[in-house]
């Protein structure tokens, strides 16, 4: 559903009288004539203030709107006065004849610039008497909450938001003021670049093509969705996995075991029994010969009568010899074990502060990429292109003459290459820690239950002669808890291994969802409606006069939806051949190429709407200019409302609109708002 | 010859050679070139970082001026979460017998580039000042969400109004702490 522009009002009172601009737009065409510093900018920023949309152009809570509406007023005769209040009264309407007027103050003493008083009626009339709704914007739940102001205005669209991917965990929704890019260039930065410039601080992935996707229609935004709830089910399952692991090994480890499972989630075929093992005499076998080996000597110990301490005196020294002989044994591997794991330890600590240091160059050398594109907008070139302010040669991006620096690109690949291979050896460390671990808790047992032992037969050789055998009731005891321990383990290891099982079976099939969904082609409606957009786009660049590249060449990819050259995205680049004029005929093509298609498009979501302020940049030819008006009186006719603000020259201008049905927007005096009602002297 | 054995996949190994038999590598199947390759330079020694962390620094500097030998503290702080760190322990907890003061090799030529971009200018007293682009510069790094945000988590720390009395309040004076002075006056 469109949105229609009716009627604007920029009120601003001021410390000598009120100040006012007031115009009604018509459906097609809109133009804006006149000279620079009028305050063409203020109207149209003044629209995007009044639909609270300043967040399309900065994360900045500021009014976007100039002195004239938040400080001080210039007023005609060379006078200025103080801003005491100021407003812009908006209404607009949607395709289905409904009408909504919004107010919102950008200086008040008693409004807060987040609050935007609403009014809702069926007639432009009814809005006069209707109830008065006050919404906020720019704060949390703005587009979700009630009395949000833009899921208000989302709603009178008709468009229900998607949530799309962002940079965290969390998905968004595909907020206004990202959308509304692609409605609005503004003059300040709004023609830098070749694609849209979008409000990256909202964290969006792939904000432009998300954007583009679902003004268009494209169902690869569906498909996204899809995609998206797949991988929270791998996510879900990925963890149950990695739960039930835990269960095991720890499970494991309490008996003194091991378990043999794959940590990382494996498919049906891959997929292994879980395989535990105890450490007998130093070798790890299965827990099944271990308990057969357990359960066999209980067995001679049970069918045996006991015998008797003096009985047992010549066995009991050579086992007392044997048993300190094992403490000793055990002691020294104990301590060997202990050495090792501090060593992989210090390995580990090593690693990790490395990676902590690769990691925090990643997020700078991504740092920089983004003061470069700060430095384009500021037009500073030692920051966008590396060039020395004073004698222009390329500098490399650094100080010191050491050698040919890697650009920011290359490092970061190289960086991340760094980062692959630390995080693979601290996880290779990790492991040898972890069986280094478990192998001296398992040799600290063995020593604890040999020292016992020790302690045992030295008491059994000085106990009296026809006492039972403390050693052999000991063992006994040793041998049940063994083979209980086992059994225990052995229960819910069967257990934790059929949840592996299912889990194994659904990571099958949710991989398989997700692979039939990538590999999905496109479907024929998404073709059909990217074929127009590049049709347009294309033929659009034929008829502006782009010199730079053939236009044939040019296309907007499928996959980015951005303009590329032969697949490398296209932009500004003078070594490449790209001028700045032919980028701003890029950004004209690629703005009304995107009309024109959503408007065919039966699930496109386009505003209908154009505001382009002050579009011939850098020098643009005139002809270039007279075929962009004659293409935007084209789409005005077919439905679209196009706001065009220009400085052009008066006669020029007459020429370009000659033929072509339009409104001209009144712009009376040396200013936009101008004084009522009283004389500024 | 009959000496020489050639290795491969399928050669006995070396322990299991006859005496004085030696093995000989093969040629390698593609020609060996080598070409200089560009070095990796980290994000802090590169011109782009340190422009926009002196324009940060300034803008949180007192009058968005700056002393050289401030500068260099800061810039070295800037540089390393350890450093920031160091900065940030003095900072909150001054003594009167420990002082600090560091040098960023790079900062001279940084501030020479920043000059002649138009971010800073120097007045008479040697003082660096950051010009309206350097600020328009810091203004946006400030706006852009997650832009340097370690950086401007240090300067924020300090106070984001650092005048030089106090900096040197809080890091010390190198010198005044051995006469047994227990502040600045």
């Amino acid at each position: 559903m469109s949105l229609r522009l009716v009627e604007i009002s920029l009120d601003v009172l001021t410390t000598v009288g009120p100040l006012r601009y007031r115009t009604r737009f018509g459906p097609g065409l809109n133009v804006l004539a006149a000279p620079n510093t009028y305050g063409k900018s203020t109207l149209f920023q003044g629209i995007i203030f009044a639909l609270g949309l300043e967040g399309m152009l900065t994360s900045s809570r500021a009014a976007p709107l100039g002195p004239i509406m938040t400080t001080v007023a210039d007023l005609p005769g060379n006078n200025r006065a103080a801003v005491v209040e100021s407003s812009v009264t908006l209404t607009c309407r949607n395709e289905a004849g409904k009408y909504l007027r919004t107010r919102r103050f950008a200086r008040s003493g008693d409004v807060q610039l987040n609050l935007i008083q609403t009014w809702a009626a069926d007639s432009e009339g009814g809005l006069e008497s209707a109830e008065r709704i006050d919404t906020y914007v720019r704060l949390g739940g703005a587009a979700v909450q009630d009395l949000g102001f833009h899921r208000v205005l989302a709603k009178f669209l008709g468009w229900s938001l998607p949530k799309v991917p962002t940079y965290s965990a969390e998905e968004a929704l595909l907020y206004l003021e990202v959308l509304f890019p692609l409605f609005y260039v503004e003059q300040k930065s709004g023609w830098a670049g070749v694609t849209p410039r979008m409000p990256t601080y909202l964290g969006i992935r792939d904000m432009l093509r998300r954007s583009v996707e679902y003004v268009l229609g494209l169902s690869t935004l569906d498909r996204l969705r899809a995609l998206n709830a797949l991988k929270d089910e791998l996510a879900e399952v990925k963890f149950r996995w990695s739960t039930a692991v835990e269960r095991m090994e720890s499970a494991a480890a309490a008996e003194n075991l091991r378990a043999a499972v794959s940590r990382s989630m494996t498919g049906q075929t891959q997929r292994v029994a879980t395989r535990i093992e105890a450490d007998i005499d130093g070798t790890w076998t299965t827990l099944e010969g271990a308990v057969a080996r357990w359960t066999a000597r209980l067995g001679e110990l049970e069918g045996a009568r006991i015998a008797t301490a003096g009985e047992r005196t010549p066995q009991s020294q050579v086992e007392l010899a044997e048993a300190e002989q094992l403490v000793r044994r055990l002691g020294g591997q104990l301590r060997t074990y202990t050495e090792q794991m501090s060593y992989v330890e210090a390995d580990l600590d090593a690693l990790r502060a490395r990676l902590a240091a690769v990691e925090a160059d990643r997020r700078r050398l991504k740092d920089i990429q983004r003061v470069r594109a700060l430095g384009s907008d500021l037009g500073v070139a030692v920051l966008s292109d590396d060039l020395c302010p004073t004698c222009l040669q390329p500098l490399d991006d650094r100080h010191v003459a050491t050698g040919e620096a890697a650009s920011v690109e290359a490092n970061l690949v190289l960086g991340d290459a760094e980062r692959t291979t630390l995080i693979d050896m601290q996880s290779v460390a990790e492991r040898r820690l972890a069986d280094l671990s478990r192998a001296r808790d398992a040799i600290s047992q063995q020593l604890d239950h040999a020292r016992g032992q020790v302690r045992l037969l030295r008491d059994e050789l000085v106990t009296e002669s026809a006492a039972p055998s403390l050693v052999e009731v000991r063992e006994q005891l040793w041998l049940r808890e063994r083979v209980a321990g086992a059994e225990r383990v052995q229960a819910l290891v069967a257990s934790a291994d059929e949840e592996l099982d299912s889990l194994a079976e659904r990571y099958d099939y949710v991989r398989a969802r997700i692979r039939r969904i990538e590999a999905e082609s496109t479907n024929e409606e998404d073709k059909h409606l990217l074929d127009t957009f590049n049709r347009s786009f294309r033929e659009q660049l034929g008829l502006y006069g782009l010199r730079s590249l053939p236009p044939e060449q040019v296309t907007i990819d499928a996959n980015s939806l951005i303009p590329t050259d032969e697949g490398v995205e296209l932009r500004f680049d003078i070594g490449l051949g790209m001028s700045a004029s032919d980028t701003i005929r890029t950004k004209w093509a690629y703005y009304v190429a995107l009309l024109e298609t959503a408007l065919k498009s039966t699930s496109g979501h386009h505003a209908g709407l154009l505001m382009l302020d002050e579009p011939r940049q850098q020098e643009t030819a005139k002809i270039s200019l007279a075929e962009l008006v004659r293409r935007l009186g084209a789409a005005a006719t077919e439905g679209s409302q196009i706001l065009y603000a220009t400085s052009e020259d008066v006669e020029d201008l007459e020429g370009f609109l000659e033929g072509i049905p339009h409104e001209r927007l009144p712009a009376p005096g040396e200013r936009l708002l101008s004084p009522v009602g009283w004389q500024a002297s | 010859m009959s000496d020489w054995i050639e290795r491969s996949s399928k050669a006995p190994n070396s322990a299991a050679l006859p005496f004085g038999a030696r093995v000989h590598t093969p040629a390698p199947l593609t020609p060996v070139a080598s070409r200089p390759t560009a070095m990796p330079l980290a994000g802090r020694d590169r011109a782009t970082w340190r422009l926009a962390a002196v324009c940060l620094i300034l803008r949180s500097c007192r009058g968005r001026s700056a002393t050289i030998e401030q500068l260099h503290v800061l810039m070295w702080a800037l540089r390393d979460e350890a450093n920031a760190a160091i900065v940030r322990e003095l900072w909150d907890n001054s003594t009167a017998s420990q002082a600090l003061r560091a040098f960023d090799p790079l900062l001279d030529d940084t501030l020479a580039l920043a000059r002649a971009a138009g971010l800073i200018k120097q007045r008479p007293n040697g003082r660096q000042v950051l010009s309206a682009a350097g600020g328009s510069l810091a203004d946006s790094i400030r706006d852009t969400e997650g832009l340097m945000e370690g950086e401007q988590r240090l300067l924020a720390h300090l106070g984001g109004n650092i005048s030089e009395t106090r900096m040197w309040e809080r890091l010390g004076v190198p010198g005044r702490q051995l006469q047994g002075r227990s502040s600045l006056r």
